[in-house]
């Protein structure tokens, strides 16, 4: 990478997440959203060595009113004053971008130290896969029985394969591959590994979706600090920089949260609308990757982003997992933390901080040699976003 | 079938569910572009004009996705389960869901003709699509 180079846009390469913070992931955390995020948010400052004091930018995300606000985090840390906060009301499309906009507020001098977090009680409280969601055309599938979002994600899955020869059994290999990280990962809600058998004896939720190929929903809470760049060198060896950030809405998005009905293309998700300007304003492309973490609410997801990157061709994802190159020792390790499939539903914050611990060399048996590139990529509706990160000096 | 929760019905929306309890499909037409719309808003969603008038349509068209639902998910659809909703691109009037009217036992094949069928539910009429020929589906998919 040319350092001297006008970076385009011109926040790229000036930010870098220094630490990640995690509670355990349950069924029932017994404690409030609160208390989780604040857990979360203290951990990743213990690993940096800063001070809550120091804190004066918090980026968040929340759905269905999931979460808490970032200034009730920052008051419950004894934060004094924060000069840029940041409440999204956003799922998994989410984390990439608040990671962007945590580093645009480094990179602009708005705030010195951002931490970004998501909190929620996602399996004792506030179910995302029973939820009823409130937007203007949710009119027209309430009644028809398209009522929530395994259902119409399901119909992504399936014109997906439709188009490109996809199968069931590429949905399993997706599983049965992302299973033998999880069986490493002590996180993971869903800590074992899977065979295609059992894939196979797994009931279905909705066609084409097993009960595998469903993330798991848990209570938990996943934090990253960012700042500057010089800033980051003076905290850790392995400054993970914000080389490429990007976010996208595909056309016909945000009339609900399954807003299909405007879609043009069901077989394409943001991934595959972002991917150009994210690897153009990396200065680097899908080949560079050393491990990628592919956002998958859906086994199917991860195909259709795995494609939408770049990682593969068009309807060679499948193939991809199959032929064993998304392992710990292939070509392009995938999913490391077993993804959201199996480590559990942090709604993708997890997925970008798996990337992050990747690359600075904290992920154990799971640990890619060598990790000093990642891509992140956060939803898998029309709407996204994604992250390059590269190891400081890579 | 269970009856859902009633539907929020707007100013946008009302042409096109007053369309659907007197058995018929009606889109929303843009007078500026020509363009076709669903889901009626209160805009053209490809040209941004204001100028739109329903438009009643054949409501045949061709399945371009469908899932069928296992595990219900809400109250309301438990004691229809195994149930399909089909993703139809109707010949001049834009994309929409439907509740797929033909035996569960059917698996409906991308690109399979649909006549539309409005059906009942509690007294309330909502959007359904039935295959048009037998011939179209089978008890595999063909993909």
């Amino acid at each position: 990478m040319d350092r001297l180079r006008e970076r385009d846009p011109s926040f790229l390469g000036k930010a870098a997440i220094v630490s990640t913070g995690y509670t355990a992931l349950s069924k029932q955390s017994g404690t409030t959203v609160l208390s989780l995020a604040t857990e979360a948010c203290g951990n990743a400052l213990t690993m940096a060595g800063v001070d809550p004091a120091e804190i004066d930018g918090i980026v968040s995300y929340s759905l269905f009113d999931d979460s808490v606000a970032c200034q009730a985090v920052a008051t419950a840390m004894a934060v004094p004053q924060l000069t840029y906060a940041l409440d999204m009301n956003m799922g998994g499309v989410a984390p990439a971008l608040c990671v962007m906009h945590a580093a645009m507020a480094v990179a602009s001098g708005v705030a010195r130290n951002v931490l970004v977090f998501r909190a929620l009680n996602g399996r004792s409280g506030v179910r995302i896969g029973q939820t009823a969601f409130k937007a203007p055309t949710t009119q027209y599938r309430y009644p028809v029985g398209l009522t929530a979002y395994p259902q119409y994600m399901a119909l992504l899955a399936r014109r997906y394969m439709v188009e490109t020869g996809a199968t069931e059994e590429d949905l399993g290999a997706v599983v049965v591959a992302q299973s033998e990280y999880a069986a490493e990962n002590e996180r993971a809600i869903r800590h074992r590994r899977v065979t295609l058998d059992e894939y196979h004896d797994a009931r279905y939720v909705v066609e084409p979706f097993r009960t595998l190929d469903c993330t798991s929903e848990v209570d938990g809470a996943c934090a990253v600090l960012v700042t500057s760049v010089e800033r980051a060198r003076s905290l850790t060896d392995a400054p993970v920089v914000i080389e490429g950030a990007a976010w996208v809405t595909g056309r016909g998005s945000g009339l609900d949260i399954a807003d299909l009905l405007s879609w043009p293309d069901y077989s394409r998700i943001c991934q595959h609308y972002l991917s150009e300007r994210l690897w153009t304003g990396a200065g680097l492309g899908p080949q560079d990757m050393d491990v990628a973490e592919v956002y998958d609410c859906f086994s199917a997801m991860a195909l259709l982003g795995i494609e939408g990157l770049g990682l593969a061709e068009r309807g060679g994802a499948g193939e991809l997992v199959r032929s064993g190159e998304t392992a710990l020792h292939g070509r392009i390790p995938i999913n490391t933390h077993g993804g959201l499939l199996f480590e559990g539903y942090l709604h993708g914050m997890n997925t970008l901080a798996e990337g992050v611990q990747q690359l600075q060399g904290l992920a154990g048996s799971r640990q890619v040699s060598g990790a000093a590139k990642c891509v992140v990529s956060s939803g898998a509706m029309g709407d996204g976003s994604a992250l390059v990160l590269v190891r400081d000096g890579a | 079938m269970t009856e859902h929760d009633p539907a929020e019905i707007d100013s946008d929306s009302r042409a096109f569910w007053d369309g659907v309890a007197r058995g018929r499909l009606v889109v929303s037409h843009c007078r500026a572009c020509g363009h076709q719309l669903f889901p009626p808003i209160a805009s053209c969603a490809n040209c941004g004009s204001r100028e739109l008038e329903p438009l009643e349509v054949s409501g045949d068209g061709e399945i371009y996705s469908w899932a069928r639902v296992h595990l219900p998910l809400s109250d309301a659809f438990v004691d229809d389960v195994p149930y399909t909703v089909v993703v139809v691109d109707v010949f001049g009037g834009g994309r929409l869901f439907g509740r797929l009217l033909d035996d569960e036992q059917v698996t409906p094949v991308a690109g399979a003709a649909v006549r539309y069928e409005t059906y009942w539910v509690g007294g309330r009429a909502l959007p359904g699509f039935r295959l048009a020929l037998a011939s179209s589906a089978g008890t595999e998919t063909a993909i």
